[in-house]
């Protein structure tokens, strides 16, 4: 009687494992092939019970054939199980090949003698003598389980990492319950042992603990919620449902088990709620705190201004609150087809990850077709990923897909359960709010400096304008006393003073004024129609206006230029600022250098092409930057010393100009020249060249 | 009363001949250099009563900070002024912690210089007294 009880219970187990497994991941083929599995495993056992309960012959003949068939299809389920898990799907047509032996299974069990010949009635039970086809049962039984394990066995060998730890469980929940059932259900009855029948099913019992363990540790089904939920509801109502019913049988007396039983249903909703509160409070107590501080992060997210500030805080955030491995956050490029690599916590991790993923890695396009968290082993087919690895989030906004956070496995290595998913969703869609909104203060700062900027230079060239009567003045007055008025005189040494400080007077004043006219030159309004050029003069323009610069972050400035004068069509301002920008980014990777030397060469290469190679001995480019440097955005600077457009707006000048621009470098470390060629124009009407300055063309 | 030693090391020469000559009319002796080394021999030389150092010596080998240093490990009570650009916050937080008596931004004016020079002359006429 027991035993039959304990065999129902089994079964009851083994349904609701199958249901749960099936409900929760019905479109995941092994979830729903394990699923299947638990079916099997439950009709068997509820088969040999009923077979073990039942006075009638006939009916425990059907019983017999139930659980002959059933118990014959769990091996061609368990191999269709193990493909799909180890990633090796069957085609339709292998399904199709696979299932065949359920036919020969099912004739066997229809047709008498072939697999049950009749049963007996011992004074231990009932047994079956087994027909002549029933050794051959065995052995399909045991090769197709055999040839099961051998793949999980194998596939185990290969992996690493979280799925390891999962086919470590999955094969040891189906092998021993095979091996317990396929001991006293299979080989003892060939042996003619029929008595112990009973003893297999209980093997489902091993398959459900091993499995609901590896569920709860590492969620292997990730139901870790409805599981711990579905263990309390058999808990409570195996007692609502058995407290009567053992009553019943001790007592005979229907009246208390049924008053019993109407009491106890009435407590049962009661009692699960409550127990079901507590296990949860317990189970949960961790993860409560830290989904409380991410919804702390969320709501604080809004008020970032800054794109850094707000990824350092996140990813600090999440690690130190979920006590995970590592954070890093992938942000798209605008403009650019790639994610690029903008925040990493804690630092040593970094060199984990790519600097950039482009856009067309399968793993951006899972991402962007599932737009929810994905759990590394969920991508762990598609793509090398890193064991440590354990959830990616994607973030969207209005304009698509904006980036993602790829969080590192738990420190402890636990894993991420649904309940995380579900919250590091919601702070998917709060960073990409904040995203937006740092975006948004940051274009606002953009305009305002923008408008300063123009403010300034409106006010740098009537500034240049000023200065430009009061030096013509010193200049022409200290000229004017020195040829005029020295002679008077008389002491030697006071006129030499005299006149080296005249001297000195104009040499400052004319330095001035030649700086004066370079502003003017590079504040020209800019037409758009090339026009022909004296190169060396642009040039020329380009060192009066920038040497203070190069001065000031002690840069030494060296030209080489031959003495023909090259002319070349182009707009003065445009080509001087090209060579601005080379220079700013020449002082900028010389920061650090010992030696700062920032060299101007300027050669033929042919009849009609000039080249203008500006040389640092500066940190240099990357082997795998020289072209992506021209892309607008691309910047090696902080966010505040550059905006990243600078050789992307020079490349565009030069294109403008029908030229060419690259850049080259032997390396980090050894300096970088950036190269300008540009067609030259053999013959011009020396009128051309020299511009009135009256004639409207300044700004101010 | 004797007369002050001035000096002025800077690498705008300009400024050196200016210096010099207004001082040189006005009675001063005076003395300079061009660039931070050089300025450190003179200095051993000459040992004036006040130094005017320009901070930003771009092809010097070493640059005002580092010749105020020298000057102050060779003589700790060296009068020593710093002239400097305007928005330098950071180089004149480090002349004051290497012991710098004042600064002056440029462009500055004679009388800047002179009232630096007073305070030196009063100085010493406390230490003389």
């Amino acid at each position: 009687m027991f035993i039959n009880f304990v065999l129902f219970l089994g079964t009851i187990a083994d349904f609701i494992l199958g249901t749960f497994v099936f409900l929760k991941r019905n479109k995941d083929e092994s979830a729903f092939t394990f699923s299947l599995i638990c079916l099997w495993v439950g009709l068997w056992a509820i088969g040999i019970a009923i077979f073990r309960i039942v006075s009638d012959i006939r009916a425990a003949y059907f019983w017999n054939q139930e659980f002959i068939f059933t118990a014959g299809l769990i091996p061609m389920t368990f191999v269709q199980f193990v493909h799909a898990f180890i990633n090796k799907p069957f085609s339709k047509q292998q399904k199709f090949v696979l299932y065949i032996p359920s036919v020969i299974i099912l004739i066997g069990v229809i047709v008498p003698g072939v697999m049950i010949r009749e049963i007996v009635i011992r004074e231990w039970g009932k047994e079956s003598l087994l027909g002549y086809a029933y050794p051959y049962y065995g052995l399909y039984f045991t090769t197709f389980m055999s040839y099961g394990f051998w793949r999980l066995i194998r596939t185990f060998i290969n992996s690493e990492g979280l799925y390891r730890l999962r086919i470590k469980y999955i094969f040891l929940g189906t092998f021993i319950s095979s091996i317990v059932g396929a001991y006293f259900n299979l080989y003892l009855i060939l042996l003619g042992q029929y008595k112990y029948i009973w003893v297999g099913p209980f093997c489902s019992f091993i398959l459900v603990t091993i499995i609901a363990y590896a569920i709860l540790r590492y969620r292997l089904m990730d139901i870790t919620l409805a599981f711990s939920r579905a263990g309390v509801f058999l808990i409570v109502y195996t007692l609502v449902l058995g407290i009567p019913f053992i009553v019943l049988r001790r007592t005979g007396s229907g009246m208390i088990a049924t008053s019993l039983a109407v009491i106890l249903a009435t407590l049962g909703p009661l009692t699960y709620n409550y127990l079901r509160n507590r296990t949860e409070k317990v189970i949960f107590k961790e993860r409560r705190r830290y989904q409380e501080i991410l919804i702390n992060l969320s709501k604080s997210m809004v008020d970032i201004r800054d794109i850094e500030e707000l990824f350092k805080t996140i990813n600090s955030a999440v690690v130190d609150a979920v006590k995970i491995k590592f954070a890093v956050i992938y942000l798209k490029e605008e403009g650019y087809k790639s994610f690029q690599l903008k925040s990493c916590y804690p630092q040593e991790a970094k060199s984990r990850f790519p600097e950039l993923i482009t856009i067309d890695d399968p793993l951006i396009g899972i991402l962007n077709q599932r737009k929810k968290p994905l759990l590394s082993e969920e991508i762990v087919s598609q793509n090398k990923v890193d064991p440590n690895l354990g959830l990616i989030i994607p973030c969207f906004g209005k304009d698509g897909f904006l980036g993602f956070i790829a969080l590192g496995a738990k420190q402890n290595n636990h894993m991420y359960t649904n309940d995380d998913i579900l919250s590091f969703e919601n702070l998917s869609y709060a960073t990409s709010l904040a995203v937006e909104n740092c975006t948004y203060w940051k274009e606002i700062e953009d305009r305002q400096r923008k408008a300063r900027l123009q403010e300034m230079d409106t006010f740098s060239y009537s500034l240049a304008h000023e200065i430009d009567n009061p030096m013509t003045i010193v200049y022409n007055l200290a000229r004017f006393q020195k040829e005029h008025f020295l002679k008077y005189i008389t002491d030697p040494q006071e006129r030499k003073d005299a006149e080296e400080a005249c001297d000195i007077m104009m040499e400052g004043s004319g330095r001035v004024m030649s700086m004066v006219k370079a502003i003017r030159q590079f504040g020209q309004k800019v037409s758009g129609e090339l026009e022909p050029l004296h190169l060396q003069e642009i040039i020329e323009g380009f060192s009066r206006l920038y040497s203070p610069e190069l001065k000031a972050n002690c840069v030494q400035f060296l030209k080489e230029m031959p003495e023909e004068p090259i002319y070349v069509k182009g707009v003065a301002a445009e080509l001087q600022q090209v060579l601005m920008i080379f220079a700013k980014n020449a002082i900028h990777a010389m920061k650090i250098s010992q030696e700062k030397k920032l060299t101007l060469k300027v050669t033929r290469v042919n009849h009609a092409t000039v080249r203008i190679a500006l040389s640092d001995t500066g940190y240099g480019v990357k082997k795998g930057n020289l072209e992506t440097i021209f892309a607008p955005f691309f910047t090696s600077k902080a966010s505040t010393e550059g905006t990243g457009m600078g050789l992307h707006n020079a490349k565009g000048f030069i294109l403008r100009h029908n030229g060419r621009i690259w850049a080259e470098s032997d390396g980090e470390g050894k300096g970088s020249t950036f190269i300008v060629e540009l067609p030259v124009i053999e013959s011009i009407k020396p009128e051309s060249t020299k511009k009135e300055e009256g004639k409207t063309k300044w700004v101010f | 009363m004797r007369q002050l030693k001035i000096m002025i090391i800077d690498d705008e020469e300009g400024i050196v001949f200016l210096i010099q000559k207004t001082y040189q009319k006005k009675g001063f002796v005076t003395c300079g250099a061009n660039d931070g080394l050089t300025a450190i021999e003179v200095f051993k030389k000459e040992r004036p009563d006040i130094i005017f150092i320009d901070i930003h010596m771009p092809f010097s080998a070493i640059d005002g900070i580092e010749t105020l240093k020298r000057i102050k490990e060779i003589d700790k009570d060296a009068n020593c002024v710093m002239l400097t650009r305007i928005y330098d916050d950071n180089s004149i937080m480090q002349t004051k912690a290497l012991g710098a008596m004042h600064y002056i931004t440029k462009p500055f004016e004679i009388e800047d210089l002179d009232k630096c020079i007073s305070e030196v002359q009063d100085k010493l006429k406390l230490q003389e007294g």
